[in-house]
C-alpha cells in the first residue's frame, strides 16, 4: 500500500507540472495587457512599459516560463501583482472558507444522496422511487450558477433571509452566510450519489448472496444494511471522490455567485484582473487537491472492498 | 404411512411468474413429499421447475411477480401462508438452504467467521465469542484444513469447494431440520463434487437431517440420494426408490434420461439422446407434458394429462409412482 501510494505521489509530479504549463500559456494567449488592467485607464505609456519591465513581462516566453516554474517547484508561488501580497498567504487565508463550503456540501450531499438512493431502490416502480429519480435528474440537469442565483433570489432578494452579499462581517451568522451556497451543492451533487446508490443497491440485491442471506432467516432491513450497502460501497465511494473533487471546482461558480471570498472567487478575480502570479499559483493548488482527493478515494477503495486491500499487498 | 413420518408436503404446487410473452408455468400442480431422514433427489433438466420448487419451499422466490398457489406443509404448518415473523424464525433455523454457485453466494465483504456466526447470533441467544467458537468447529466438521485461519479469510481468498464448504457449515450451524441443495455440485469439479457429496451424506446422519437435493445430474442421485422424483415441465413425472428407479424405470422419459448416460461398454459411436426439446413452459400441452417427445404416445396422451399412479410393490414402505397412460 505504501509502495503504491509512494508510484501515485511520484506520477502527480509531472501532471502538477503540466497544469501549471497549461494554465502559463493560457493566461498569455487570452488577449489583455495586465500592465494596462492593473494601471487602469489612464496609465502613460511609459508607465505601462515600466511596470512590465518590472515584473518581468518583457522577457521572451521560455525566459518567463523558466523563472515561473523555477520558483514554482521550490515552492514560491509568486507575488500578486494586483494586492502586492504573496500568493501563498492569499490562499492560506482564503483556503479554509471554500474548505467549509465543500465539506459541507460533500457531507450534506452524500447522506442525502445515499439516503434518498437507498429509499428509492427498496421502493423501486413506486411513487417514492419515480419521485427521488424525477428529482434527481432535476438536479443535475439544473447548471449550479442557476440554482444558486434561484437561491439567491428566493432566500436572500424575496425572504431577506439570508444576506445577498455572503461576505463573513460582523453580525451576520455563518450559518446564513453559508446555508445558500451548501444547499446550490447539495442539489447539484446529491443527484449523483442518489443515482449510483441506488443502481448500486438495486445490482447488489440481485446477488446471490443476498438470496443466502435471506436463506439465513434475516428480515430485509438487515438484508440491506447488513449485506447490501456494504457491497455496493464502491460505485458509491467512487462518486463521493468525484463530488469531493466536484465540490472545489464548483466553488469557483458558487463563491462567485454568492460573492463568498474563498479559492474560487480568488481565481475568477486574479484571471479578470490578468493577475498571472495568482492564476498559477491557484489553478496549481486547485489541481493538488484534485489529485489528493483522488488518490484519498483509492486508499479507502481498500478500505471498503478487502478484494482491492489484498491485491494491494500483494502488489 | 403415518402423518408424523413426513416433515415436508407438497400439495398441488403451482409457480406461474407472468411474463410479456404470456404466463410461465414453471412448476404446475406439483405434489410430493420429504420423510423425516430421508434423503430425495430431485431429478430433471434444465428450466424443468425444479430449482422453482425448492426455492418455493423457503419462500424465496419474490411474490410478486411469481404468483404461487398450493400448499407446502412442514410439520402440518403451510409455509406460504405462515406471517413473516414465523417465517424468518424457520429460515435458516430449521430448515435451511445451500445453492448451486459457491463463487457468488457467499458476501464477497464480509470475512467467513462473522458469516457463520450471523446465523446463530440471528436464531439463538448466544454471545459472539461463543458463535465464532461454534462457527471454528462447523469448519472442522466440513473438514476445512485450517479452519483457525479461514474464520479471518474473505470469501475470494478460498477455492469453489472450499467455498462450498462453509456454506455447508453455515447451513447446518442451527442443526436444521431439512437440508435444501440446490445443484451444489453442478459448478464443482468432479473430483471435489465427490468429496461434497460425501460430506453432505456423513452429516446428514450426524445431525439427523432430511434432505433434498436438486441436480440435474443422475450420478449425483445415485450417490445420495434413498428416493427420487422426476421432474419434466413443472410436473412430477415419476417417483420412486432410487434403485427401483435406476433398475426398472417406468416413465419413458425416465427412460431416456437412463439411456442419455454413455457406458464405456456401449461401442457404438453415437450417444443416445432424447429427440426433440423441452416443453415452452408459457405453451404446456394439454395432456401428458412429454408426449411431443414420447416414443410410446397415443391419443389419449396427448388428449389428457395422466395423474401420478401407484405401481408395482412398495419397498420398504416406499411407493413407485408414475404419471404415465402406458405404463
Amino acid at each position: 500500500m505504501g509502495r503504491y501510494i509512494l508510484h501515485r505521489l511520484l506520477i502527480a509530479i509531472p501532471t502538477v507540472i503540466g497544469v501549471f504549463l497549461a494554465v502559463f500559456l493560457i493566461m498569455r494567449m487570452v488577449p489583455g495587457d495586465p500592465a494596462a488592467i492593473i494601471l487602469g485607464k489612464n496609465a502613460t505609456d511609459e508607465q505601462i512599459e515600466l511596470y512590465r519591465e518590472q515584473n518581468g513581462l518583457n522577457e521572451p516566453f521560455p525566459v518567463q516560463i523558466g523563472v515561473a516554474l523555477g520558483k514554482f517547484l521550490t515552492g514560491d508561488l509568486g507575488t500578486s501583482m494586483v494586492s502586492r501580497r504573496t500568493v501563498i498567504s492569499l490562499i492560506k487565508e482564503r483556503l479554509p472558507r471554500t474548505v467549509e463550503l465543500a465539506l459541507w456540501g460533500l457531507g450534506l450531499s452524500t447522506l442525502v444522496g445515499v439516503l434518498l438512493g437507498i429509499l428509492a431502490a427498496v421502493t423501486r416502480g413506486k411513487w417514492p422511487d419515480y419521485l427521488i429519480v424525477g428529482g434527481a435528474s432535476l438536479g443535475i440537469s439544473l447548471p449550479s450558477f442557476y440554482i444558486a442565483l434561484m437561491l439567491l433570489l428566493l432566500l436572500g432578494a424575496k425572504l431577506g433571509w439570508i444576506p445577498v452579499v455572503g461576505t463573513p462581517r460582523e453580525g451576520v451568522s455563518n450559518f446564513k452566510i453559508l446555508i445558500a451556497p451548501v444547499l446550490t451543492m447539495v442539489i447539484g451533487n446529491s443527484a449523483m450519489t442518489l443515482r449510483t446508490t441506488r443502481s448500486s443497491v438495486l445490482e447488489i440485491m440481485r446477488e446471490n448472496f443476498i438470496k443466502t442471506a435471506r436463506a439465513k432467516g434475516l428480515d430485509e432491513r438487515a438484508v440491506l444494511f447488513g449485506h447490501a450497502l456494504k457491497a455496493a460501497a464502491i460505485p458509491i465511494v467512487t462518486v463521493v471522490g468525484y463530488n469531493l473533487a466536484g465540490c472545489f471546482g464548483g466553488a469557483i461558480i458558487i463563491e462567485t455567485v454568492f460573492t463568498r471570498p474563498g479559492i474560487g472567487k480568488l481565481l475568477i478575480d486574479a484571471i479578470n484582473d490578468r493577475d498571472y502570479a495568482v492564476v498559477q499559483g491557484t489553478t496549481a493548488f486547485i489541481s493538488i487537491m484534485l489529485i489528493a482527493v483522488n488518490l484519498l478515494t483509492d486508499v479507502v477503495y481498500g478500505l471498503v472492498d478487502p478484494r482491492i486491500r489484498i491485491e494491494a499487498k500483494r502488489g | 404411512m403415518a402423518e408424523d413420518a413426513r416433515i415436508l408436503e407438497i400439495n398441488g404446487l403451482t409457480v406461474r411468474f407472468p411474463t410479456s410473452e404470456g404466463v410461465v408455468r414453471a412448476v404446475d400442480g406439483v405434489s410430493l413429499s420429504l420423510d423425516r431422514g430421508e434423503t430425495l433427489g430431485v431429478v430433471g433438466e434444465s428450466g424443468c421447475g425444479k430449482s422453482v420448487m425448492l426455492n418455493s419451499i423457503m419462500r424465496l422466490l419474490e411474490a410478486p411477480p411469481a404468483r404461487i398457489g398450493g400448499e407446502i406443509l412442514y410439520n402440518g404448518q403451510d409455509i406460504l401462508k405462515m406471517p413473516k415473523r414465523e417465517l424468518f424464525r424457520i429460515r435458516g433455523k430449521e430448515i435451511t438452504m445451500i445453492f448451486q454457485e459457491p463463487m457468488t453466494s457467499l458476501n464477497p465483504v464480509i470475512k467467513i467467521g462473522p458469516q457463520i456466526a450471523e446465523t446463530m447470533l440471528l436464531h439463538e441467544l448466544i454471545t459472539k465469542d461463543e458463535a465464532s467458537a461454534k462457527a471454528l468447529e462447523l469448519l472442522r466438521q466440513v473438514e476445512i484444513p485450517n479452519a483457525e485461519e479461514c474464520l479471518g479469510k474473505y470469501p475470494h481468498q478460498l477455492s469453489g469447494g472450499m467455498r462450498q464448504r462453509v456454506m455447508i457449515a453455515m447451513a447446518l450451524a442451527c442443526k436444521p431440520q431439512i437440508l435444501l441443495a440446490d445443484e451444489p455440485t453442478t459448478a464443482l469439479d468432479v473430483t471435489i463434487q465427490a468429496q461434497i457429496l460425501a460430506l453432505l451424506r456423513k452429516l446428514k446422519d450426524e445431525y439427523h437431517m432430511s434432505m433434498m437435493i436438486v441436480t440435474h445430474d443422475l450420478g449425483v442421485i445415485a450417490e445420495v440420494s434413498e428416493r427420487v422424483v422426476v421432474f419434466y415441465g413443472g410436473n412430477v413425472v415419476e417417483e420412486a426408490p432410487t434403485r427401483a428407479l435406476f433398475d426398472t424405470p417406468l416413465h419413458p422419459y425416465t427412460e431416456g434420461l437412463l439411456g442419455c448416460i454413455p457406458h464405456l461398454s456401449t461401442k457404438t459411436g453415437r450417444l443416445r439422446v432424447i429427440e426433440g426439446n423441452v416443453p415452452n413452459p408459457i405453451d404446456l400441452p394439454e395432456g401428458c407434458v412429454f408426449a411431443p417427445r414420447c416414443p410410446r404416445r397415443e391419443r389419449l396422451c396427448v388428449e389428457e394429462r395422466p395423474a401420478l399412479k401407484e405401481v408395482g410393490d412398495a419397498q420398504g414402505g416406499k411407493r413407485h409412482r408414475v404419471a404415465c397412460h402406458m405404463a
